[in-house]
């Protein structure tokens, strides 16, 4: 019987991981490995993929990939456990009682004033980001789902100048799966930090513990940190600190980030361990007398084998030992091996194979996982069902329920446009154009009672106050959309539309992952196109890239509102519901496009875990917003000042350099001019509008600043209504902005980057021509 | 010209070249400037990792 053919509530041991190659190695990474106990909690609203609860936590799973996973179905009220758990506990150790974890090699503190370097390494929301927040005292956003973090970020910790932090992105294993498990393990490795600082959720800690396994194995300085201790002991679960502490052979502090309860201990530790480079205790993980100690003499003889090679490549014996056993290509490579070891490992590993009945992969999992057992069944005492993940499956029942997902999903994006644009956004809108007029108008009458010089009087009134005024005013939309979305982020909703995504994704050749890039689109395309580092495949990545910007950003908002405003005031959400669908729409006819032309295969599979939903802290939203609020009025006085500026003084002198009567005769006519005919099919041959458009490349809400400048605000009768449903569907679709394309540049490299504006800006001219010809039939000319 | 066109003048001037200053900035460190990841990132090389 195969994991597809489970029935819904009903439980299962896994008997045998089929696939191949690096996805099934990071279904074993995950957990899912024979003899793992695996419950199927539901179907996503579209039948497919499949919540499932393994080592208790939740994971999802497309059914094609659970056809290959093997199982023996369980009866209701037997279990698999493998270890019984320990019924004494050890006496919990008291302040200042160090060094309980046995005796270990002393060696020589490092110099005073050495540079402790640490690295924060933890699987994907395991709270690694708060956690370098208490650390260092910084303020990098954290949200509620896997791979919020998807470079490296380095801070000192508070207190300790001659000490620095770097938060990695979150890993499950130190396979090399996706790109962020290379950075982490690269890092590890290469960067040699003077400790490492392994974050463990303690409310999934099997789990987690995987991971520590092979930190253990990189023989490096370690502190484990049993984050969310608070949350496990909430729900009556425990552990034992002595008895893990001896059991893994490194500190291990329990601590809540989030409450910030533990963090000073650790740091106490963290230093100690770094200063006084106290490497984990030497043991095996491996356990000799199970199944004949096939997979102890296997990695023993291993070790034994590659010991020079690891040692001239700089790369723990026991870490290189058991992936060399996984075969990791990229450890491999780095050895150097002669062909006879080559040999001869193949020879040993078929043998261990045999004994063991498993194959290479799975044995060393299943020995990592056994060993966990052992060290979970000693010092944890597992909580009930937590509050939060009852919580959630309650929620769930509704949001990611079968006929329910869907209808909620559009409900609250509906609910979020509608509130953004006609009610607190709007409200805050009108306030903040009020408070612009007012000061312009002020300001205004100063400088004429004042008789200051018509030129200059001309650029700041009619320039930068009518230019950035425009601009402004929008701020209270796009922060009220931002809201919204980090609410959305950080309660762990995203992480759900993924997954009930995932089949509509498919078909046109994404997986569900992928509309996690795409939700941060609508706000930013700059970090949209970053968070694309999580997709594990890299023809998933430049897909995303390449669709992302079809997804209207925030930037874009001011254009449609002043064009919504001047043209269409009673059709306002409509036709911005309209704009957003139209861009999705795009993205899904470019994404089919791809998927025959340039990306053909198949998308990733979905293997991914769903958070608990959790309360959205009210910090760190505001926080968000706090940074959004502060980059829109940054970009307002710096690229959009500027660009006004220089739009101003190139309508207003010649090529002379004297001042023109009519800007028709200006600097920026003849050049704008070149570009008009090329617009004028779609009825944007007006000189001033090319202008716009150009400005509108350096940072999208300067198309409305330079419009307000050159049409002098009398864009409603300059222009018909046809025009500006053009130039609304234009600025949708054309080139996304110089920010967003310097990141895609850095993601896919200056070629992607340049046939990205150049595909972007034909595109929008061929929408841009529908929607005249159109409009023109229906006799809207 | 009067002094108020002085006054004005040099305050403008200095607006325009703080905001020019700060774009070169801004487009010299990478990203937007808004302080998300594209901005702040180290940009780790990517070259090396392959699919």
């Amino acid at each position: 019987m195969t994991l597809k053919e489970l029935e819904t509530g009903k439980s299962a041991v896994i008997k045998t991981v089929g696939g191949e190659g690096a996805l099934r190695q990071h279904f074993l990474d995950m957990g899912v490995i024979p003899g793992a106990e695996v419950t199927l909690v539901k179907y996503a609203p579209l039948g497919d993929p499949m919540e499932l609860l393994i080592h208790g936590y939740t994971l999802t799973l497309r059914l094609a990939d659970a056809e290959k996973i093997d199982i023996e179905p369980l009866e209701k009220g037997q279990n698999s456990v493998r270890h019984e758990p320990k019924k004494h506990r050890s006496e919990h150790p008291g302040f200042g009682e160090t060094d309980r974890r046995g005796a270990k090699k002393k060696r020589e503190p490092l110099p005073d004033g050495t540079k402790l370097t640490f690295a924060l390494v933890g699987n994907q929301n395991s709270g690694k980001t708060t956690l370098f927040n208490r650390l260092t005292g910084s303020n990098q956003h954290v949200g509620n789902f896997p791979g919020v973090t998807v470079d490296r970020k380095d801070g000192p910790i508070k207190g300790h100048p001659d000490t620095s932090v770097t938060d990695l992105p979150g890993i499950y294993s130190m396979s090399p799966y996706s790109s962020e498990e290379i950075v982490s393990r690269n890092f590890v490795l290469d960067e040699k930090p003077r400790a490492v600082i392994n974050i463990v959720d303690a409310t999934n800690i099997e789990r987690n513990l995987y991971l520590t396994m092979q930190l253990l194995e990189m023989d490096v300085p370690m502190v484990v940190a049993l984050n969310m201790m608070d949350e496990m002991t909430a729900n009556g679960g425990t552990v034992d600190i002595n008895d893990m502490e001896a059991l893994l052979g490194v500190p291990v502090v329990p601590i809540s980030a989030a409450k910030n309860s533990g963090v000073d201990e650790l740091v106490s530790h963290a230093l100690h361990v770094a200063k006084h480079r106290e490497k984990p205790v030497a043991q095996d993980f491996c356990d000799e007398s199970e199944s004949g100690g096939a997979v102890h003499r296997c990695l023993h003889g291993i070790a034994h084998l590659i010991h020079d090679h690891a040692k001239a490549a700089g790369i723990p014996v026991r870490f290189a030992a058991s992936k060399v056993i996984e075969g990791d290509k990229l450890i491999l490579d780095a050895l150097k091996l002669d062909d006879n070891e080559k040999e001869t490992i193949e020879h040993i590993v078929l043998q261990m194979e045999k004994e063991r009945g498993l194959d290479r992969s799975a044995a060393i999992a299943d020995m990592r996982f056994s060993f966990i057992d052992r060290v979970c069944s000693e010092a944890v005492t597992k909580p009930k069902e937590s509050r939060e993940h009852i919580r959630s499956t309650k929620i769930d029942r509704i949001l990611t329920g079968k006929y329910t997902a869907i209808p909620s999903f559009i409900a609250i994006m509906a609910l979020v446009f509608f509130l953004t644009f006609n009610v607190i956004g709007a409200f805050f809108q009108g306030l903040l154009e009020s408070g612009v007029d007012k000061l312009t108008e002020i300001c205004d009458n100063a400088f004429t009672k004042a008789h200051v010089n018509e030129v200059l009087h001309g650029f700041i009134i009619k320039g930068i106050f009518a230019g950035v005024g425009s601009v402004l005013s929008f701020l209270p939309i796009i922060i009220t959309l931002f809201f919204f979305l980090s609410l959305l982020e950080d309660s762990g909703y995203l992480a759900r539309v993924a997954f009930f995504m995932d089949k509509l994704l498919r078909r046109i050749g994404l997986s569900g992952r992928s509309i996690v890039p795409m939700l941060i689109g609508f706000g930013c395309t700059v970090p949209a196109v970053m968070s694309t580092r999580t997709l594990p495949s890299e023809r998933d990545r430049k897909m995303t890239i390449l669709l992302t910007p079809f997804m209207s950003c925030t930037a874009k908002l001011p254009i449609y509102a002043f064009f919504v405003s001047a043209f269409f005031p009673k059709r306002g959400a409509g036709i911005m519901v309209g704009l957003y669908l139209l861009g999705i729409l795009t993205a899904i006819f470019a994404a089919l496009l791809y998927k025959g032309t340039i990306f053909k295969g198949d998308a990733v599979p979905f293997v991914m875990e769903l958070p608990n939903y959790r309360l959205p802290g009210a910090k760190n939203v505001a926080q968000l917003l706090w940074e959004k609020a502060k980059d829109f009025l940054q970009r307002a006085f710096s690229v959009i000042l500027i660009a006004t500026a220089v739009v101003w003084f190139l309508q207003s002198f010649d090529m002379h350099l004297s001042l023109v009567k009519d800007s028709k005769d200006s600097i920026l006519a003849i050049v704008s001019g070149v570009l008009a005919p090329i617009l004028a099919p779609v009825g944007l041959g007006d000189w001033r509008i090319c202008t716009s458009l150009i400005s509108g490349f350096m940072a999208k809400e300067s198309v409305v600043s330079t419009l307000e400048v050159l049409f002098g605000g009398n864009v409603g009768t300059a222009m018909t209504k046809l025009s500006a449903a053009s130039l609304l569907v234009f600025s949708l679709l054309y080139t996304p902005c110089v920010a967003a394309v310097a990141a895609v540049r850095r993601e896919l490299g200056k070629k992607w980057a340049w046939s990205l504006v150049l595909w972007q800006c034909g595109i929008a001219w061929v929408m841009a021509l529908l929607v005249r010809i159109i409009g023109t039939l229906m006799g809207a000319a | 010209m009067n002094i108020v066109d002085v006054v004005l003048i040099v305050i403008t001037a200095a607006v325009i070249i703080r905001a020019g200053i700060k774009v070169y900035r801004q487009r010299k460190s990478g990203g937007c400037g808004c302080g998300c990841d594209g901005c702040t990132s180290k940009n780790i090389c990517r070259k090396n990792i392959s699919d």
